[in-house]
């Protein structure tokens, strides 16, 4: 994080304007990661962030409204990078299960290396009023249709409830949550065999779910 | 934080506030007292149910229960303990009748049922309640949430009880009951989000089934939840 943060030379340069507020703003959302994880949302100030970004003031507000509309730009951009991810490593040719155990490692291993970020968009997204909820929400009703895929494997299918989905995604997440809240966050990456067996079961059963954990009893890195 | 301790179980029912005379008027310290403290946790949610938590001050808070703001600080240190004073009672309140509606039962997943049913029947029919007990602990944070994770330890306990109904080779995984509560939560808040507190109700068989079936599988959990 250092490295990023560090500053441009100041005065004059021939470094490009819009290529300054690009980095200003990148350091400023690296930054209110770093703040809103260390201190919680509510006692983050744009002080705090801009010091912490080594910007002014003005620079900030250059950028942004206020502390919600950088919070908010934070999490976009997290959100954002996280899907790009998935995008790029998840393989959507590979049976379901195996699909489900790569994301969810996916996202362990996410959650690990960018600790700051994850407790942006897991934890403190809930605590940053409407619009941050609305976004938190809309996340997990994002994973919805991949777990959804999952009734193509299960004969009792329709039958399951519509909210099906959503409680699985909001369940995993809590998980992490309390992690992350708890500083217990070198549990995670032990989570997922038991993860990735809760949220096979109810769709391949609960033998062949048990053997798709077993197989990932290695925890992450098991590629 | 004091004062959640005394707002523990039992004096759950939040009075519309009454507004005794101003004055001298005879009526006892200890009664006078105790109608302030009512009116104050009333003002507060009403006024966190309008304006969220984080938005409300103390000045809202005294204004609606007409109390002077001295009156304020010698019940509360802070909006944060006034707060935690009406999240225990809320708290307590659904602890002590899902208790009473599980006793009602002597099968698990009944029980199960009953406690879903008593805990949405008393959301949708709160709303204000809803919002302290579900909702402001997620934008609260702090020493707020903890309280709120402390307390969902309450129906994790529950569900842990249904283990022994559990036939299959080998034993749930450890993390089952915490993600069942994460995800009964998260369908609930989706309802409070979305401004349908008052059809929480409707939620009640899809809980059930989803809750019980880690447990009983998946044709027993459907049985008792269609029931």
């Amino acid at each position: 994080m250092s490295e990023r943060l560090s500053k441009l030379p100041t005065g004059r340069h021939l470094i490009p304007c819009d290529f300054v507020a690009r980095d200003q703003r990148e350091r400023m959302l690296l930054a209110t990661a770093g703040v809103v994880a260390e201190r919680g949302y509510q006692k983050t100030t744009i002080e705090l962030i801009a010091k912490t970004a080594r910007v002014a003031l003005s620079t900030f507000y250059r950028q942004f409204k206020s502390k919600e509309d950088c919070f908010l730009a934070a999490f976009d951009e997290s959100a954002a990078a996280a899907a790009a991810v998935f995008d790029e490593l998840l393989d959507t040719e590979r049976p379901w299960p195996e699909q489900i155990a790569s994301g969810l490692e996916i996202f362990l291993a996410m959650v690990v290396d960018e600790e700051a970020r994850a407790k942006l968009c897991l934890v403190e997204a809930q605590a940053a009023g409407g619009p941050a909820l609305e976004r938190y929400q809309a996340m997990l009703e994002k994973v919805a249709p991949k777990l959804r895929e999952g009734r193509a494997l299960n004969p009792r299918a329709e039958r399951l409830p519509d909210g099906f989905e959503v409680s699985i995604a909001g369940g995993l997440a809590w998980l992490v949550h309390q992690r992350l809240v708890d500083e217990r966050s070198e549990e995670l990456k032990g989570l997922l065999p038991e993860m990735l067996q809760i949220t096979l079961t109810p769709y391949v059963g609960e033998a062949a779910a048990a053997r798709a954990a077993e197989a990932r009893q290695g925890g992450c890195g098991a590629r | 934080m004091t004062e959640a301790g005394k707002a523990g179980e039992g004096e759950a029912e939040i009075a519309p506030p009454i507004r005794l005379p101003a004055g001298r008027h005879g009526l006892p310290r200890d009664f006078v007292a105790q109608n302030q403290r009512e009116r104050i946790l009333t003002a507060l949610v009403d006024t966190v149910a309008e304006r969220g938590y984080n938005a409300t001050t103390v000045a809202h808070i005294t204004k609606a229960a007409s109390v002077s703001r001295r009156t304020f600080y010698e019940h509360f240190a802070d909006k944060e303990s006034c707060f935690l004073a009406a999240h225990g009672m809320v708290v307590g309140h659904i602890r002590a009748s899902i208790e009473a509606a599980a006793a009602a039962f002597d099968e698990w997943p009944q029980q199960v049922r009953a406690v879903l049913a008593t805990l949405l029947r008393f959301l949708a029919g709160e709303p204000e309640l809803a919002r302290i007990c579900m909702f402001e602990p997620l934008a609260a944070g702090g020493e707020i949430a903890a309280r709120h994770r402390t307390s969902m330890q309450a129906l994790v306990e529950i569900l842990k009880a249904g283990r022994p109904e559990h036939a299959g080779e080998r034993p749930l995984p450890e993390a089952t009951e915490e993600t069942l509560v994460g995800g009964i939560v998260s369908l609930i808040v989706r309802e409070i989000a979305a401004g349908r507190t008052e059809t929480l109700e409707e939620l009640l068989p899809d809980l059930v089934e989803l809750t019980l079936a880690p447990y009983v599988g998946p044709q027993r959990a459907e049985r008792v939840a269609r029931a």
